[in-house]
């Protein structure tokens, strides 16, 4: 019975248990155009399941389950950054004037954060660990 | 005995007087009184701050401009809605963390021969949200806003 109950839970939490996944991000824009952007997804590698969790956002998506998570978050990686804007954002600014020249520099940093996605209907609810 | 109590009455009221059209305060008595005030007006702020707002908002607006090399105008759209983001992090960061300013100017001969002006940003936001965007003529506009509490706004930043 016990046996029974335990691969139940074990079962459930294969089918239904959220996937764990690191996100960054980073962005540079020069003159207040948009040159250069670092993504990175990726699933985590160490589990922790202790921490509690803080609900980011839930997004119109739906994986029809033709893709693994992974691939479909990284198709859909524009429409996560908005769920990690508010998280801590890292900004580094560089402004140089010489006479009649301007150079601006920003950097935009969003630094890694683990957070676990569960699909549900048509909607992706996304939550990070705090 | 009644003469002497008028003569009394009449001599104070008298030097009073006189004691009122001569009094010129020194520069050290202005400057005290001055001092005075300024404190005044400064408890009276910080009163304001600690009484009347619980909260205080930083609002900026960020600009990002469309590169002209896309593939397609969606992509531009996106690359201009990034910059403008990033640059309103980058006015929320000065806002709230203050920028680091050096300049070097050179004259030669009495005449200025160069000027350079570097301003230095650094800083960590957190919950900033953008409550408004806007695409008009290739500029992305967004609205985005801090909110904290004022009490930890003069714990963090107020310096």
């Amino acid at each position: 019975m016990a046996r029974t109950f335990c691969l139940l839970i074990g079962l459930s939490t294969l089918l239904f248990g959220s996937e764990q996944f690191w996100f960054s991000y980073k962005s540079v824009t020069v003159n207040g155009v948009s040159i250069a952007e670092e993504k990175n997804l990726s699933p985590v590698m160490v589990y922790n399941q202790n921490d509690a969790t803080r609900h980011l956002c839930t997004l119109e998506l739906h994986n029809d389950g033709k893709m693994s998570n992974e691939a479909f978050l990284k198709k859909h990686f524009d429409d996560l950054i908005p769920c990690f804007y508010s998280l801590s954002s890292h900004v580094l600014a560089w402004n140089t004037k010489h006479q009649n020249s301007q150079n601006d520099r920003v950097e935009l940093v969003i630094e890694p954060v683990r957070f676990t996605v569960v699909f549900k209907d048509e909607f992706a609810t996304i939550n990070t660990f705090r | 005995m009644k003469k002497w109590i008028a003569f009394i009455v009449v001599s104070m009221s008298m030097g009073l007087m006189f004691a009122g059209c001569s009094a010129k305060q020194t520069p050290e008595e202005q400057k005290a009184v001055a001092e005075k005030a300024a404190q005044q007006a400064l408890a009276e702020q910080k009163m304001a701050y600690t009484t009347n707002d619980a909260e205080k908002s930083f609002v900026v607006y960020g600009e990002g401009i469309a590169p002209q090399h896309t593939i397609s105008p969606a992509q531009a759209m996106a690359l201009a809605k990034r910059a403008a983001i990033t640059d309103g992090y980058r006015q929320l960061g000065e806002k709230l963390y203050g920028a680091k300013i050096n300049a070097t100017d050179t004259v030669k001969d009495a005449a200025l021969k160069d000027s350079r002006i570097t301003s230095n940003v650094k800083g960590v936001i957190k919950d900033a949200a953008v409550t408004d965007a806007t695409f008009k003529d290739g500029l992305y506009t967004v609205r985005m806003e801090v909110t904290m509490s004022t009490r930890r706004w003069h714990e963090l930043f107020a310096y």
